[in-house]
């Protein structure tokens, strides 16, 4: 006989600890996770254990295979990235420059890429790299 | 089936009459559950480190005595001078270099991919020996065509 009477209240009450998990996994995704960026195309950064901090620079070059680039996510030719750097590097002479370049890429290339940059006048160069992974 | 039916009812007008003056939590509900799955699929947890690289140029003016300091990667092979030689062994030739301030060239040779040039430019971090530079293999633009294949 009391089970109508009840059954609202209870109804709501036991919604209550749902709402507060949810809040929780809710908080924690908004404040651990950072929003990913879609990217034009798709890189795997080498792992590696080295322990330079990565704070974000004004200008990201992505390099893929295929010799595809891309400069802060926009597709771009190589000759004109490498013109763009050429003016970044003459406004900003002091400028750092984040490369994300695939893992399975042949060492050569990035090796003349980071020539071709530094012929242009650029002196800060990082590579992006991930966690070492098991 | 009549009671059940009115009893409902009353119960449903009875709720009605409670949630005018809280807020009802079912739309409230939606709403954060459609932020949760927002911020599940869109946020990434990637642990994100960089690695500087020296992009000089090698100095192809100045004529040095010294004979520059080359380990060759091949793959996940090193040789110094054309020879062979294990991991340890290049670490402890890197070591004893004279000067002790010069700068070693790790040179990729053919298709060495950028992971395995990073896993040697680790190694050689993490033994204390600096400065590092990456030079190219001047064969292999020959290549490039079959690079970029090997690439995608």
């Amino acid at each position: 006989m009391h089970f109508p009477d009840r059954r609202p209240d209870q109804s709501e009450e036991r919604i209550l600890p749902l709402i507060n998990v949810v809040f929780l996994l809710l908080i924690f995704f908004m404040i651990a996770g950072s929003l990913q960026v879609t990217e034009p195309f798709e890189v795997t950064p080498p792992n590696s254990s080295s322990t330079g901090e990565h704070e974000p620079d004004s200008l990201t070059i992505i390099m893929g295979g295929n010799n595809r680039f891309a400069l802060n996510n926009a597709l771009i030719d190589r000759a004109t990235l490498l013109t763009t750097v050429e003016q970044q590097v003459a406004s900003q002479p002091d400028i750092a420059i984040t490369l994300k370049a695939d893992n399975a890429l042949p060492a050569n290339q990035l090796v003349l890429f980071t020539q071709a940059l530094n012929e242009r006048g650029l002196t800060k160069l990082r590579l992006l790299t991930t966690d070492l992974a098991p | 089936m009549q009671p059940p039916a009115s009893a409902s009812s009353a119960l449903l007008a009875d709720q009605r009459v409670r949630r005018k003056s809280i807020i009802s939590l079912t739309p409230l509900i939606d709403v954060v559950f459609i932020l949760l799955v927002f911020f599940m699929l869109a946020s990434s947890f990637m642990d994100w480190q960089t690695l500087s690289l020296d992009t000089a140029t090698p100095d192809k003016t100045a004529v040095s005595e010294i004979e520059p300091f080359i380990i060759q990667v091949d793959g996940d092979d090193l040789s110094l001078k054309g020879k062979a030689q294990p991991v340890d062994a290049i670490v402890a030739a890197a070591r004893q270099r004279e000067p002790a301030t010069q700068t070693i060239n790790l040179q990729a040779v053919g298709q060495t991919t950028v992971q395995q040039m990073v896993r040697v430019l680790d190694t050689m971090s993490k033994a204390g020996i600096t400065p590092l530079r990456m030079i190219d293999d001047p064969e292999w633009q020959a290549e490039t065509a079959k690079g970029i294949e090997v690439a995608e």
